[in-house]
């Protein structure tokens, strides 16, 4: 029986969902292929037409909160006109609250994920294009209405915020503060900072100095480089014509 | 944004460590000095190392902002020995409370109701209307059309107070001031901890709403359904702060006329409900259409004892035209003299109350006080209070006039603010 893309999209929700389920009750290594799809009324094979593995369950989930929060952040009335810092907050926020109800696997399972480089790097890789592409959203839109100038490296500066989200994560999981507050403010003052840099420029102005020092002091050895590369050429051409 | 909270302890106790270290190069430069003076030059120079506590301290607190700010504004009342200058300071940024970020106040509501901004009013303005005691407030509209004033707190406030008051105390206890001053932070400490808490907020609101009932006097009704720890949402008041209106140059009639609902509700709140709002900040004033009063804000709300008010009523006619044995036996039922003090301290402590009474009894010479006409009574009175300050050792402090002295204080400041002619005089001190 052929089943409907629909169908489909929705028996994969639910295969994470459940999947979540069972490793919040049972741990990570308990929870089998088999007892997933059980649970889920799929199956014994058909669930490996949805995920080859069990990791790859958990890279979905990461990846589906993330394709939530855009959906959540569209909703936002004149999300347009928040600046920089809190479209940023807004969606670090989004995030959290998406995890929030199953803030128990995320403990389970974070590290497992975003530390698993060598293995699983192509998922890995997937997710981090994702949001990679919501933060290069924002600042590009930032850039547009002139709020930051356009960066050097921006591609640097992506992955920095990639790094930034890991650590809000973690730094979310060991928080015991009412309504996580303490990431709240964590948050806004760190975001302060990077954008009142981004703001000032402050990675163009380093490029400056470094295109500074390059020009005066590499490309100045090279003009002495060449120089001697030009009086060896002109012996050269003495002593070719001198023996002509 | 500059204007941040240093939240972290580490660094709030950075500034307190440096405060802390100036107050100690003083003591040791004094010390220093001491043996080389005489007696009356040691005693001076006491005098200005105590002045010097007060500054220093202050100066640490005013660099902190948010609530070290609030705790020294408040203090500053019982404080009269503090420089100008930074008592200007203190006045200057009164309720100043760094902005609330938009994604923030979307985490604040999704986080008290599992509903965004958006699911749960048919609008709500992201940009707040007005700044609140340690929140801000936001405009928004329930699905019937209703508009209302949605309050939102600061989150992670009630940390910053506790580790701010810590430190304030850490900072007082190994001055001159310590005695006077610790009672009086116990008294800070529960107002503080009274106003972040919304709830209470909630029910103070509706309990001077069902019975102040005044004419003329507006008290916004309380969203119940609305309602959290950190978020406070009442019906909205449509209308000008009483600072904005004050801008917009009124005329004397309705001047007055504001003027007398302030006092009256003042008035009525303290004499018969025994309970007052404490906070008169011209922005938790509305002036709305027909010059009505819109009172909000009732964070800040103290509540006081029968017998308390019943002693109270009497102390302005005492200090006014009081004999001298009326006036220590007053003092010992209000329980701020020491028990023990000789003839001769009584005296002194005496002419400074005469003087106190003279000058507060201007308000009731005649049936209104014309406070355009008078205006440097509050600074006259100031200097007063600061006379007052030398003889301290014979008062012990009793926090229930913290707030009390501090509405009465800031309502003159309203009042000389508006020129108004007040009817000061009034049944309940003079029935």
């Amino acid at each position: 029986m052929k089943i409907s893309n629909q169908q489909k999209k929705q028996n994969r929700k639910k295969i994470i969902s459940i999947a979540v389920d069972i490793m919040i009750n049972n741990g990570f290594k308990t929870a089998t292929m088999r007892a997933i799809s059980k649970e889920a009324g799929i199956g014994d094979a058909t669930i490996y037409n949805y995920f080859p593995t069990k990791e790859a369950i958990l890279f979905a989930y990461y990846e589906e909160k993330l394709q939530e929060s855009i959906e959540k952040m569209r909703k936002i009335e004149k999300f347009n006109e928040f600046t920089l810092h809190e479209q940023l907050h807004t969606f670090f926020e989004t995030q959290l609250e998406l995890f929030l109800p199953d803030r128990e696997f995320i403990a389970l399972s974070f590290k497992r994920i975003f530390f698993s480089l060598s293995q699983n790097y192509e998922e890995l890789r997937t997710i981090q294009d994702i949001f990679e592409k919501i933060i290069e959203d924002i600042f590009t839109a930032a850039i547009e209405v002139n709020e930051i100038p356009p960066q050097v490296f921006q591609e640097i500066i992506y992955h920095l915020f990639w790094d930034y989200y890991i650590g809000i994560v973690i730094f979310w999981l060991n928080d015991k503060s009412d309504q996580f507050s303490d990431t709240s403010i964590m948050i806004d003052k760190t975001l302060d900072l990077s954008c009142s840099l981004l703001k000032a420029g402050a990675a163009n102005k380093l490029f400056d100095i470094a295109s500074y020092f390059f020009k005066n002091h590499f490309l100045n050895r090279l003009d002495m480089f060449k120089r001697q590369v030009d009086t060896i050429k002109l012996i050269k051409r003495e002593f070719m014509e001198r023996t002509k | 944004m500059s204007e941040y909270i240093p939240e972290s302890k580490l660094k709030r106790s950075v500034v307190g460590g440096r405060t802390a270290a100036n107050v100690g190069g003083k003591v040791l430069k004094y010390l220093a000095k001491k043996p080389f003076l005489n007696k009356e030059e040691q005693k001076e120079a006491k005098r200005d190392l105590e002045k010097d506590y007060a500054e220093e301290i202050f100066k640490g607190l005013v660099l902190l902002k948010g609530t070290a700010l609030k705790i020294a504004q408040l203090l500053s009342f019982e404080l009269d020995t503090i420089p100008s200058a930074i008592r200007i300071e203190l006045e200057k940024s009164y309720n100043q409370v760094p902005p609330i970020n938009r994604a923030l106040v979307r985490k604040v509501i999704q986080s008290s109701f599992q509903k965004s901004p958006e699911d749960l009013f048919k609008t709500f303005e992201h940009t707040a209307f007005a700044a609140a005691s340690l929140g801000q407030v936001h405009l928004a509209q329930d699905y019937k059309g209703k508009k209302l004033a949605v309050k939102i707190q600061y989150p992670g406030i009630d940390r910053t107070i506790k580790n701010d008051l810590q430190m304030v105390r850490s900072l007082i206890k190994p001055t001159p001031y310590a005695r006077f001053v610790l009672p009086v932070l116990e008294e800070i400490e529960k107002r503080l901890k009274e106003e972040i808490d919304y709830l209470q907020e909630a029910e103070n609101t509706t309990f001077f709403q069902k019975n102040l009932n005044m004419e003329g006097v507006v008290i916004p009704v309380v969203e119940t359904c609305f309602c959290t720890q950190t978020v406070l949402t009442t019906q909205f008041l449509e209308g000008q702060s009483l600072d904005k209106w004050i801008s917009s140059n009124p005329p004397q009639e309705k001047r007055d006329r504001v003027a007398a609902l302030l006092h009256g509700q003042f008035l009525k709140s303290l004499f018969e409900l025994k309970c007052l709002h404490a906070d008169p900040n011209p922005g938790n004033f509305i002036i709305m259409g027909d010059e009505q009063l819109g009172l909000v804000d009732f964070g800040c709300v103290k509540r006081f004892s029968d017998e308390f008010i019943e002693l109270y009523k009497k102390v302005t006619r005492t200090m006014i035209d009081g004999q001298k044995s009326d006036y220590f036996e007053y003092l010992e039922k209000m329980n701020v003299l020491k028990t023990k003090i000789d003839k001769k301290a009584q005296e002194k402590v005496f002419q400074v109350f005469r003087k106190i009474g003279a000058w507060y009894g201007r308000l009731y010479e005649s049936d209104t006080f014309d406070f355009n006409a008078h205006p440097d009574f509050i600074v006259e009175g100031k200097k007063i209070m600061q006379d007052t300050y030398q003889y301290k050792k014979y008062f012990q402090p009793n926090p229930e006039f913290v707030f009390l002295n501090r509405t009465h204080y800031g309502l003159f400041r309203i009042f000389e603010k508006l020129g108004a002619k007040v009817r000061i005089k009034n049944p309940y001190e003079w029935g």
